[in-house]
């Protein structure tokens, strides 16, 4: 008797459940025909301007990295050490930017008279300072080009390759042979 | 890519050109597919990433633009869709454009040291933000209807000619012409001789000045910062900044004709107004009549009740438009410098300032001009008060110096050139000059053409003032 109690309880409660289940189904269902295509194409509109964003913002963000730390890096990963490293007076000398405006700075130059290799990362208090930064290595580049127009196709060839690259508050710029090499550290770090 | 660079010049627009006229001028389609595709390869030249937000910029609007006519049509309110699409638009170009300088203020103002990362900005976003919302709101009015056609609506966004630095071309201006436009011999050699002329004023004069502005800058605090050297920078900057602009406009104008389109003036002479109120109807007239139109006249303009509502209409305004050209104070004191001007013209001193010789309009004019392009080209509030406490004797190491007489006898010819060419007086000159000299009109042409090209074979990168906007 108990058992036919519990079975009958049991087979009620299922019925109940299966009920309302359907009930959550065809709800759904009704719910979905009712909405507009437009609506799901807005929302569709939205949901892709907020993964760009968010794309983006990822790829231009970078730590808070003291340049020390890339600098360790780039000694250990690259042959930075062919290279000079340069004063606040050369900066100011060979690219025309004034160290004392930025939070810190790295630059290195060939050794060599004729060579054209240089890196150099600039660290800006604020990102909008790096336009700056940017023209003057533009001009630099320019500048570079045209002294080696002619005479040096090497030299031109891969001042043509030159890399500029901003993350965060850094700039990242060099000429090398391999400047994709020195890039990755550099991205690596921040 | 830049209108002055030599891949602009020799490679990309003789392959467009190319491409265009080849075919027929029945196959607007295909001809407005070439330009499209053109455009977004233009684009994409220095900004590879972004040229997909502005794909996007042109789906989303003429999405919501036809969201927008079927309410209407339906008799149903637009509103929501109205504000949504706003507020979308808004979005985009506050998240890249005004982002640092939101937090930059919130860490100014709470103490706090919020990390973040104020992205690149989008070059053009202002314009193309704003002339898919011009589009917005004339469907909204019921001033155009919706564009049906994908194609030629991210045509409109997208174009090329006034895509990154304006003007921002009203969609009801060339709703037609996206359809329907001629081209012809005429209208190719117009646009050819304006787009030199503008690429002459950008390279030749625009460049040359901004030099100069830049060496003088550069004194700061320093022995060689005088009174007068100060004045002879800014009046370059004044210079630079009009040639720089309007040349641009001029190219864009000019290149627009080459395809068929006819987009309005954006400068009328602004240096020779007589009043600031003058001045704003003759500079930057596609951003003005655009604030106009769907800003100020949304607000009430002048028809309103009380002086205080339209005073406060008038600052909201020019606070906009200080802002539009920048995410910095500088660009919102330099907005709100002319909003009060043009409140102090309209209410105290318009009808006297009529009654003064006009040579004593002209230089209040150029005076408050000048004084108020120091804010717009400083890097900060800080920088600008301390070039003009300069200027006016403050801080100064004296009224000039040895310096001064080196700009003077260096620049003094082509500063004086510069204000020449700022009036309307050459080119009308040259225009009674092509009547009578066609050929010789046509060298003169040709060698601004070549000068420039020279100019830039052995310059650096150049960008226009205004791609920071």
């Amino acid at each position: 008797m108990e058992i036919k109690e519990i079975q009958s309880t049991l087979t009620t409660q299922l019925k109940k459940a299966l009920k309302l289940c359907v009930f959550i189904i065809v709800s759904v269902i009704t719910f979905i025909k009712n909405i507009q295509r437009s609506f799901v194409i807005k929302v569709l509109l939205v949901t892709v301007l907020v993964l760009f964003m968010g794309a983006v913002y990822s790829l231009q963000d970078a730590d808070d990295v003291p340049l020390s730390e890339i600098d360790k890096a780039l000694k250990k990963e690259t042959r930075i050490e062919k290279m000079e490293e340069c004063s606040e007076r050369q900066l100011m000398q060979l690219i025309g930017i004034d160290a004392s405006a930025y939070d810190s700075f790295i630059y290195y130059k060939s050794k060599k008279a004729l060579g054209v290799d240089e890196l150099l990362i600039v660290k800006a208090n604020n990102r909008a300072d790096l336009d700056g930064v940017q023209d003057a290595v533009d001009k630099r580049i320019s500048n570079q080009i045209a002294t080696f127009q002619g005479y040096g196709p090497e030299q031109v060839a891969m001042l043509k390759d030159a890399i500029i690259t901003k993350r965060g508050n850094y700039l990242f710029y060099c000429v090398a042979s391999n400047p994709e090499q020195y890039e990755e550290v550099f991205k690596y770090a921040v | 890519m830049l209108f002055s660079s030599i891949i602009f010049l020799f490679y990309f627009l003789p392959v467009v050109c190319a491409l265009y006229f080849i075919v027929p001028a029945r196959f607007n389609t295909i001809r407005n597919l070439i330009l499209l595709l053109a455009s977004l390869f233009f684009y994409s030249w220095g900004e590879p990433v972004y040229v997909f937000l502005m794909i996007y910029s042109s789906v989303f609007n003429f999405f919501m633009a036809r969201q927008i006519e079927k309410d209407l049509l339906a008799e149903r309110s637009d509103r929501a869709n109205l504000i949504f699409t706003v507020v979308v638009n808004l979005f985009i170009l506050g998240f890249f454009k005004y982002f640092g300088f939101l937090m930059d203020t919130i860490n100014g103002i709470l103490r706090t040291d919020f990390h973040y990362t104020a992205l690149s900005l989008p070059i053009g976003i202002s314009f193309y933000t704003f002339q898919a919302l011009s589009y917005i709101f004339d469907v909204h009015k019921k001033t155009v209807p919706a564009q049906k056609n994908l194609l030629h609506f991210a045509l409109y966004v997208a174009l090329f000619p006034q895509l990154i630095a304006g003007p921002i071309v009203k969609y009801r201006d060339v709703a037609e012409q996206l359809q329907h436009r001629t081209t012809s011999l005429d209208k190719f050699g117009q646009g050819t001789v304006r787009f030199i002329l503008g690429l002459g004023k950008k390279v030749l004069l625009a460049n040359t000045f901004g030099a100069l502005y830049e060496e003088i800058t550069a004194y700061g605090h320093g022995d060689q910062a005088t009174v007068l050297t100060f004045w002879i920078g800014a009046l370059a900057y004044t210079l630079q900044i009009y040639f720089d602009f309007s040349g641009y406009s001029d190219m864009a104008i000019g290149l627009g004709k080459i395809f068929g389109f006819d987009f309005l003036e954006n400068f009328n002479y602004p240096y020779i107004s007589r009043s600031i109120t003058d001045f704003w109807r003759r500079w930057h007239i596609s951003l003005s009549s655009w604030f106009r139109d769907y800003v100020y006249f949304p607000l009430g303009g002048s028809y309103v009740d009380t002086k205080r509502r339209h005073i406060f209409n008038l600052l909201v305004v020019w606070a906009l438009t200080g802002l539009w050209h920048g995410a910095a104070w500088n660009f919102v004191f330099w907005g709100m410098y002319y909003g009060i001007i043009l409140i102090i013209e309209k209410y105290i001193i318009g009808e006297r300032l009529t009654k003064i010789p006009g040579i004593l309009q002209h230089v209040y004019t150029l005076f408050i001009v000048m004084v108020g392009w120091i804010f717009f080209s400083s890097a900060s509030l800080g920088a600008a008060l301390h070039y003009l406490s300069v200027m006016f004797g403050f801080g100064a190491h004296g009224l000039a110096d040895i310096t001064t007489l080196y700009h003077l006898r260096t620049s003094g010819i082509l500063l004086f050139i510069g204000c020449i060419a700022a009036t309307p007086y050459p080119i009308a000159y040259f225009r009674k000059f092509v009547d009578r000299h066609a050929g010789i009109a046509l060298l003169v042409i040709f060698g601004i053409f070549l000068l420039s090209v020279a100019y830039l074979v052995y310059s650096s990168y150049n960008p226009f003032l205004y791609f920071r906007f």
